[in-house]
């Protein structure tokens, strides 16, 4: 566990600023989608997982009664407070926290989100397990996060291809692997959504100022090996002259704690 | 509450915070700037710019702990 912990750590506390501009993780369809799923009535106690730079706080602050957010790199955390402070957003506070193990007392809270961050959980079970347990009996559970496909072979691929780009990549689970999951926990499925990212440029999503010249190449190499058919149906590849672009499928659950 | 510190721990989340360990309650060591279980593990977990470091790996151990 330490040893991704440090590689998360490591990844995320060198690109608070780079997550705290990125459009892809201020905006899109999944703090959308969480939104909608979570139908906030203005009286929950909020927790946001693996909060970032704290878009989702954020965008829940206002629609809710308290937010508060936990990441387990101090740096987006800093980051997160410097972004509140500008913003003047008084009811979110913070705490540095493992996602699996939540530093929260047992049924305190009303609503937990995570968006985009459980890809590099090194135990998803037990985050679940401690959603479960920090929740208040009726509580939501609403999170969002890039899922591979239910493919055996696409699955490996695409994990393989994430982790070969960044170490601190642990494992996009297929929907049907997340259903079974969240219901082992204890919770009751409301209801899911199948979304994509925007398309990414690969020649920017590969990050060749961090990663070298091979680990590009193979990486790139691992797309052509891609039949036609699960490049367009998976990950929507589009040819760009030397770039091409491509997407991510995303899933995004509603559960109930009963 | 560090007056130094422009950002200070809030109430509300004084009031849930637990140790992630042992899941005891957690009291507040105000002039030392720590957060103390008042549970079974009594570890002590530190707070940094008002921000509470809630971390096992982090988490100073009471004397005579086994590690």
């Amino acid at each position: 566990m330490r040893s991704i912990h440090n590689a998360v750590r490591e990844q995320f506390s060198q690109h608070a600023d780079y997550y705290a501009q990125s459009s892809a993780h201020a905006t899109g369809d999944t703090l959308n989608m969480l939104l909608d799923f979570a139908e906030p009535k203005g009286t929950e106690l909020t927790l946001d997982i693996a909060t970032g730079t704290g878009f989702t706080a954020f965008a829940f602050a206002p629609k809710v009664e308290h937010v508060v957010a936990t990441d387990l790199t101090p740096e987006m955390v800093a980051k997160a407070v410097e972004l509140a402070q500008e913003q003047a957003i008084k009811n979110v506070a913070f705490s540095v926290a493992a996602a699996e193990s939540l530093p929260f007392a047992t049924a305190s809270l009303d609503l937990v989100t995570c968006r985009l961050a459980p890809h590099h959980f090194q135990d998803v079970p037990a985050f679940l397990s401690e959603v479960h347990r920090v929740l208040r009996t009726n509580g939501l559970f609403c999170m969002t996060d890039s899922v591979s496909p239910e493919s055996e072979k696409l699955s490996a691929w695409q994990n393989r291809v994430e982790k070969m780009r960044d170490d601190s990549h642990v494992y996009g689970y297929p929907p049907s692997q997340w259903d079974e999951m969240i219901a082992d926990a204890g919770f009751v499925l409301e209801k899911t959504a199948h979304a994509r990212n925007a398309l990414l440029s690969f020649l920017w999503w590969v990050r060749p100022e961090k990663n070298p010249p091979e680990v590009v190449r193979n990486i790139r190499d691992a797309f052509v090996q891609l039949s036609p058919e699960e490049a367009k149906e998976h990950y929507t590849v589009c040819p760009a002259g030397e770039d091409f672009y491509f997407s991510w499928p995303m899933y995004a659950v509603k559960a109930r704690r009963v | 509450m560090n007056s130094e510190n422009s950002y200070t721990l809030s109430q509300t989340l004084l009031d849930i915070l637990a140790c992630p360990a042992c899941k005891g309650e957690i009291a507040l060591m105000a002039e030392e700037q720590k957060l103390v279980c008042l549970g079974e593990c009594q570890r002590r977990y530190p707070i940094r710019d008002g921000i509470p470091v809630m971390l096992i790996d982090e988490a100073e151990l009471p004397e005579g702990a086994l590690q």
